[in-house]
């Protein structure tokens, strides 16, 4: 063996010498890296469902989701869009065909739950149904089938199974009063609870009873258009120069705004990435105080350790000799770690299911979360995390080391 | 095998790494089952949600900017207002909202035409 080795082999016997000390500095650096990991783990989680929900990497040619979001604005702000406008826009060439939606918030319960209501119109909605495989993977029940008038049927998401205690059958005090007197919501189907994280607070319902709901009967959130391959650019540039025409009088006022999967996809790297850059800001800090932190834990048994090189010293040892030994230490330790930062990081987010610290990063996250929450634990902030690691108790350790090698052993074993 | 305490110790660390290897390596890619299901979610309801929100309460922008061009608060009566904004300010992960700036295609146009 070199006697580089023998000497940096020296390093893990160190660790065992100060075993207060270094289990110290261990939990230190993973109380640092445990929420970077899992801050990190949960936005590449999420920036793949939204992917997925955007229909980015979509084959050509396979109709899957919208290819355009019509949408009508006034005075600047969004505002619901009359649902005969769908007409024109579906005469288009190369429009397969257009859909209205209904998104709003309401509340529900006593305690003002808040969800997000969908509406998408009945055939829509058995249609999509009848395209996937195990509609049961997705829904436990049935897909709503409602009519105007009739009493709404309502797919409701899993936190709010869980929040209002509602089971599949159930029926929801009525929360609208439409011209026909109080309707009573029924529960025909919850959803998965490992499917996405944004069905959680979601009651799908269909287009008919959405309008209900809301008593906004001819409106609609967004007109959802599906082109021919190749066609959205084109029939986007027709629907901003053409609605609303002259024969839409109550259209008149407002104004068009047309979003593509392009739009949204542009979102992904900007948007994301830019409050992921002001995550990575907020642990730069992190690390810097964990450095501090690190050399206030390297006095743990320091006139022990003192000693030690003082020993070391007098038996011959050069302070460089030291020093390689102090750095093998320091990697050790740091590798260690960064290895127990990955494994509780990821017990956190797989069987605990990101359990509190979900909802510090997600708005409207219960505690336990009512969903699998989703997250990616990529390689390359994992090996960051152990060059970190690393880094912070070589920095942290280095100066109390090295001014205990620079001493006159006499000094340094009184 | 392992006689001496610093052999055990380098040992353990060694197989603590290999662990964290094998669980990045098992864990680095989204489970496919998964994926498919919630490719099927999002055709129900037309493709909704985005952002790292789950409700509208917040900010509907960081719930899905197909619902809403900006952020409320970013056109309130607050200069700046949206980093007072609870969904854009207080989660990490929200993202920027969106404004016309922030468009590639031609979504990018204005409703007033520059001269």
């Amino acid at each position: 063996m070199s006697p580089l080795l023998s000497i940096a082999r020296t390093g893990s016997a160190a660790i065992l010498l100060s075993p207060l000390r270094s289990a110290v500095t261990v939990l230190a650096v993973i109380a640092v890296l445990v929420p970077y990991l899992v801050g990190i783990g949960l936005v590449e989680g999420l920036r793949q469902e939204a992917r997925i929900a955007i229909g980015a990497g979509t084959p050509a040619g396979e109709e899957l989701l919208p290819d355009l979001y019509v949408a009508a604005n006034q005075f600047g702000r969004r505002v619901p869009i009359p649902v005969n406008l769908a007409e024109p826009i579906g005469k288009f060439d190369g429009v397969t065909r257009v859909v209205p939606r209904i998104v709003g918030r309401i509340t529900l319960g006593k305690e003002n739950v808040e969800a997000v209501l969908v509406g998408m119109p009945r055939e829509e909605l058995h249609r999509q149904g009848s395209t996937i495989q195990q509609l049961t993977r997705l829904v436990d029940g049935e897909l709503p089938g409602s009519r105007h008038g009739e009493g709404p049927q309502l797919v409701i998401g899993s936190g709010l199974a869980r929040k209002l205690n509602l089971e599949v059958g159930a029926v929801l005090p009525p929360i609208f009063r439409s011209g026909g007197g109080e309707k009573t919501p029924r529960v025909t189907g919850i959803f998965q609870s490992d499917i996405s994280l944004w069905q959680s607070r979601m009651i799908l319902t269909t287009f008919e009873s959405a309008a209900d709901i809301f008593g906004q009967q001819e409106l609609a959130t967004d007109l959802l258009v599906f082109c021919r391959h190749g066609q959205p650019e084109a029939i986007r540039l027709r629907i901003l120069q053409s609605i609303p025409g002259p024969s839409t009088e109550r259209a008149t006022s407002l104004q068009p705004s047309v979003t593509s999967r392009a739009d949204l996809e542009s979102l992904l790297p900007a948007g994301l990435g830019h409050r992921e850059g002001v995550f990575n800001l907020l642990f730069v800090v992190a690390f810097a105080v964990g450095i501090l932190v690190i050399l206030v834990t390297s006095g743990f048994g320091l006139s022990g350790r003192r000693r030690e090189i003082g020993i070391l010293k007098a038996t011959g040892w050069q302070t460089d000799e030291i020093l390689v030994r102090s750095l093998a230490e320091s990697v050790l330790l740091g590798l260690a770690s960064a290895a127990i930062a990955i494994l509780v990081a990821l017990v956190w987010l797989e069987w605990l299911n990101g359990f509190w610290i979900a909802g510090i990063f997600l708005a409207g996250v219960e505690t336990q979360p009512a969903f699998q929450v989703p997250y990616v634990l990529a390689a390359q902030p994992a090996a960051l995390a152990a060059l970190v690691a690393c880094l912070l108790v070589t920095t942290g350790s280095a100066y109390s080391t090295w001014r205990a090698a620079v001493t006159s052993p006499a000094e340094a074993m009184r | 095998m392992f006689q001496d305490s610093s052999t055990r110790l380098i040992a353990l660390i060694a197989i603590l790494v290999i662990a964290a290897g094998t669980a990045v390596g098992c864990y680095r890619q989204p489970v496919s089952a998964r994926a498919a299901d919630a490719a099927g979610f999002q055709k129900l309801v037309g493709g909704l949600g985005f952002g790292s929100s789950v409700e509208l309460s917040t900010c509907a922008v960081q719930f899905d900017p197909r619902l809403g061009v900006t952020c409320n608060a970013h056109t309130g009566p607050i200069p700046a207002g949206s980093l007072l904004c609870p969904g854009c300010g207080r989660f990490l992960f929200s993202f920027y909202p969106w404004s016309f700036e922030n468009l590639t295609g031609s979504s990018a146009t204005r409703h007033v035409p520059a001269p």
